[in-house]
């Protein structure tokens, strides 16, 4: 899905084009709308510009940084590489060090050199910061969507703190797309914010510093990365980005066009959010750990929850609007319906048809088709968006 | 050499490393110090991505993009040897004897730019000066993701960020 703010591509997705960092998909998205954008092709000039000179600067400013000592070479690494490639004599403490180093290879606890660099003891605890992840490695991925991971489910116990956290987190609106996790451990629960900047995590702090018990970390302490995994990456559309746009153009005007495309990207995203953040819900407190709230935790749970309920209709509200407006634009094919696999599925299924038939992404399946999809997707949300206690 | 995938036998794994540190470690070392690594440290740490390189190709590792493996192990590295963040911050530094050309008009022009940048870039988060300098560097954004710890989307964020105040600084 293309990001887009008023119509027209955000920094972070011309960045992201200029670097040739986005999936196929996604760049024939921009490619297209930089081919009828002016405003976006000037605002990439710029940026391909600032960054041209940044590279330029960095070059000048690694040419003036002193060079690596020449007595690396006399001190002799190439010997110590040659010593490592033996078979192990440990006849002092610097050897066994090496022969640890050596051995040790991609997951070596980086405490041992941590230690040399710090010149302090070791620190097995840093073992989880440090251990290297070469470029290459298959990462672990995360959940794609929800901001407050899956964690186990929520024990049944009084004044449960999960419900409390989150609900704390809600009033500031960081338990959809931000990256707050809720962790439990043996000490209690955790809450890790990760590369939130200063005011939020103020924000953060503050709104959590009624719960004393909750521990707050602020850290950047994964070494994983997003899964950036096109979906239908290299597929060749029976009706490209172009012809899909051209049509709706026609229908609608460039100018509209644009604006229906903002809209409609958000919306889906925000919808996605809310439906994962009520999914979350649900699989942190079942029936049988509601069954232990006093009152006013069922309460704070209903509230939370009819909030996300609230937004994720004024979101579908939207949608439905959007694609009612585009709906004379194709036919819908009368094909089978996908099976019906809760609001979730739906939200995902519709996001799909958003992004190719307004965001610009390729696909196999044919407009008429994803309108259909849309549709179906559309009126099942609705009933059971209605339906959600 | 260095984006060939390193694979082979024991005895070749030493000679294949010495090779790629003395093509990589300079540019290791100075993209380094360039972040504010003091040049001690700095030292240290290239000298150990290189011995983990050799470490790891010992274990069978295959290393498809060795340049990028020593970049990452000694960032992650750096990470763990940094007592508090603020160390890290880089000098500014004096670009104007880098300005070359026959028009000193167009010299003194490029050597202000090169000026504004750096107060520029002194003044970003260390993450985004981070992120921005293994931009420039050449790696991709999850290769940074890698290299930094942090999700691609948020590598994303910080070099947006970073390109919009540089930018304002250069139109200041």
């Amino acid at each position: 899905m293309i990001k887009m703010g008023g119509g027209h591509l955000d920094d972070g997705m011309l960045l992201g084009h200029l670097g040739g960092d986005l999936p196929s998909w996604r760049a024939a998205g921009v490619r297209q709308h930089l081919s009828g954008c002016e405003r976006c092709r000037a605002r990439a000039e710029e940026l391909r510009t600032a960054l041209q000179e940044f590279s330029t600067y960095w070059g000048a400013r690694k040419a003036i940084s002193p060079s690596a000592p020449a007595e690396w070479e006399e001190i002799g690494f190439e010997m110590e590489l040659r010593e490592l490639s033996q078979p192990a004599r440990h006849s002092n403490g610097r050897r066994l060090w090496l022969v640890g180093i050596a051995l040790a290879a991609a997951a070596a606890p980086l405490w041992i050199a941590g230690s040399r660099l710090r010149g302090s003891a070791p620190q097995p605890e840093r073992i989880a910061h440090a251990a290297p992840v070469p470029p290459g490695s298959v990462p672990p991925t995360r959940t794609a969507s929800p901001s407050i991971n899956r964690s186990e489910t929520a024990k049944a116990e009084p004044g449960n703190l999960q419900l409390q956290a989150i609900a704390a987190l809600h009033r500031i609106g960081a338990d959809v797309s931000e990256p707050v996790e809720l962790r439990s451990s043996a000490k209690g629960l955790e809450v890790v914010a990760t590369a939130v900047d200063a005011a939020r995590e103020r924000e953060i702090r503050d709104a959590l510093a009624p719960l004393p018990a909750v521990q707050l970390r602020f850290t950047h302490p994964e070494r994983q990365a997003l899964a950036l995994e096109p979906r239908d990456a290299d597929a060749a559309g029976l009706e490209g980005p172009s012809i899909i746009r051209a049509k709706l153009d026609e229908a609608l005007g460039s100018a509209a066009r644009e604006e229906m495309e903002g809209r409609a990207l958000e919306q889906s995203a925000r919808l996605l959010a809310r439906l994962h953040a009520i999914d979350d819900l649900g699989r942190r407190f079942p029936p049988e750990v509601r069954a232990g709230f006093s009152a006013e935790e069922s309460n704070l749970l209903e509230q939370v929850r009819a909030d996300h309920i609230a937004k994720a209709k004024e979101s579908m509200a939207d949608l439905q609007s959007i694609f009612e407006s585009i709906a004379g634009v194709w036919s819908t094919d009368s094909g089978v319906p996908a099976p019906d696999g809760g609001a979730l599925d739906n939200a995902r299924r519709l996001d799909e048809a958003v992004g190719v038939l307004l965001g610009g992404a390729p696909t196999r399946r044919s407009p008429a088709e994803l309108m259909n999809a849309a549709k179906t997707s559309l009126a099942r949300l609705h009933r059971e968006l209605e339906t959600m206690r | 050499m260095a984006e060939r995938a390193l694979t082979g036998g024991r005895t070749d794994h030493a000679k294949r490393v010495a090779e790629l540190y003395c093509e990589l470690r300079d540019d290791l070392y100075r993209h380094l110090v360039a972040n504010g690594i003091r040049p001690q440290v700095s030292q240290e740490l290239t000298q150990e991505a290189f011995l983990r390189l050799h470490g790891a190709l010992l274990e069978g590792g295959e290393i498809a993009n060795p340049r990028g493996w020593v970049f990452t192990v000694a960032h992650n590295l750096a990470v763990n040897s940094r007592r508090r963040p603020e160390q890290d911050l880089p000098d500014h530094i004096d670009l104007a004897a880098t300005a070359e050309g026959d028009n000193p008009e167009a010299v003194l022009l490029r050597s202000e730019r090169m000026a504004r940048i750096d107060r520029a870039f002194v003044r970003l988060s260390r993450q985004q000066r981070l992120c921005l300098s293994l931009r420039a560097e050449g790696f991709q954004y999850k290769q940074i993701a890698v290299m930094t710890g942090l999700g691609v989307s948020t590598v994303g964020e910080f070099l947006q960020r970073a390109i919009v105040k540089l930018r304002e600084a250069l139109h200041d």
